[in-house]
């Protein structure tokens, strides 16, 4: 299982927060999003604050 | 009736719309100081009748009134204080719209908190029969069975932390828009009468059940998560209304039977890849780690992905044509796209070459 983060490179709107187990992963187009992976949670709150990514809460996927 | 009986029902009278007043609870929260917003429709026969508040409840921007006059044929504002314990709105059952505007499709918020304002808690089962819309997004406790008979309801949104429960009602035939997140425990099967609607979305602890019907044809957005075990699509036009832009399809569960056979999951792919799309920021989810929910993963030739010539079938087709050409990010069990280089998970070899040309 890891923590993928998936974001909009143009306004770093964070788009998907989700917990995915090996082999399924978000099938996007890379020229307009990105998509890291994390082990932890906490590692993919730092990077969010990090890269000052902005959270739409009540329409992230965010099963976390 | 004796104000106690009425009291420990949350009614005046009886349960259910036909109750002449109910009392709407209210409890502080947090430094208690600041006012929260109820905001409801009252029709013009209501005009001059009176809200009261009890308890530890004032009403007025000034936190010091214990009553409101009703405008009638209005939206009516109560601005609602509680700086300790607890108190009571008592007030005519009789609104029409739990809304602070009087648009019936897109209502705004009829309950505005802070984290220092009061949290608010009624059976919905209570409230009146006759209402249109119901929106309530601030703090609140809301509980009770969704009532069988708002038959005009059109739109209906409730979070926060209430434990609404019941089954979804088959009557609802007018809804056009269904949110309940929070702690709920909705149950009951998807409603094929529900033919008009545009969005639905349900977490929470809801079981709810049966199949995405193929009648909710203008639908943009659904959302269904918790433990359901919707498990099939019926047979039909599920692909939906061509003319209206599609936004979001997820369905997961923490239910092991709620999930989709991989012939269900193309018929998705293929109805929704015929859609026009929002620009960015649609989603295609389906990657539930339910039992029931097939994994989309085959790397045969011939099989989902590759024909016996090695030619893309029309599901590769459908996939393409969704994340890449619409934007729309997809989730689907077992699969993982290709990278710079290689064919990702759960796709025949070639597929990657194929999906970078």
């Amino acid at each position: 299982m890891k923590y993928v983060l998936l974001y909009k490179k143009a306004d770093k709107n964070i788009i998907m927060q989700q917990i995915m187990p090996a082999g399924t992963r978000p099938i996007y187009n890379t020229a307009i999003y990105e998509m890291v992976e994390f082990e932890t949670e906490a590692e993919m709150l730092a990077y969010i604050a990090e890269n000052e990514l902005i959270a739409k809460p009540q329409e992230v996927e965010n099963e976390l | 009736m004796s104000l106690g009986l009425g009291l420990g029902l949350g009614l005046s009278r009886a349960r259910g719309g036909g109750a002449k007043s109910a009392i709407f609870t209210f409890t502080s929260t947090g430094t208690g100081e600041e006012a929260s917003t109820l905001s409801l429709f009252y029709p013009a026969s209501e005009g001059d009748k009176v809200v009261r508040a009890t308890g530890n409840v004032k009403l007025g921007a000034d936190g010091n009134l214990t009553e409101q006059v009703i405008s009638g044929g209005a939206t009516n504002t109560f601005i609602v204080t509680c700086s300790s314990g607890t108190g009571t709105l008592v007030l005519p059952n009789t609104y029409t719209r739990f809304s602070a505007n009087t648009n019936d499709t897109v209502p705004s918020n009829g309950w505005v908190t802070t984290t220092n304002s009061p949290s608010l808690a009624f059976d919905i089962a209570t409230l009146p029969i006759s209402l249109i819309t119901f929106r309530c997004d601030g703090s609140n406790t809301i509980s009770g069975d969704l009532p069988a008979d708002w038959k005009s309801m059109t739109s209906f949104t409730c979070t926060g932390s209430n434990t609404v429960s019941g089954k979804l009602p088959n009557d609802w035939k007018s809804m056009t828009y269904f949110r309940c997140q929070g702690l709920n425990s909705v149950s009951g099967n998807l409603p094929a009468d529900w033919k008009s609607m545009t969005y639905f979305r349900c977490q929470g602890l809801n079981s709810v059940s049966g199949n995405l019907p193929s009648d909710w044809k203008s639908m943009t957005y659904f959302r269904c998560e918790g433990l359901n075990t919707i498990d099939g699509i019926t047979d039909g036009e599920y692909a939906g209304n061509p003319a209206t832009i599609m936004q979001y399809l997820r369905l997961v569960s923490s239910n092991n039977l709620g999930g989709l056979s991989a012939e269900n999951q193309e018929f998705l792919l293929n109805g929704k890849a015929s859609r026009t799309w929002v620009g960015t920021n649609g989603a295609f989810n389906l990657a539930s780690t339910a039992t029931a929910m097939e994994s989309m993963a085959d790397t045969s030739i011939p099989g989902r992905w590759f024909s016996a010539a090695g030619v893309p079938t029309g599901v590769a087709v459908a996939l393409k044509t969704l994340a890449i050409d619409k934007n729309v990010i997809v989730s689907l069990k077992g699969l993982t796209m290709p990278d710079e280089s290689g064919d990702g998970a759960g796709f025949p070899v070639g597929f990657g070459n194929w999906w970078r040309s």
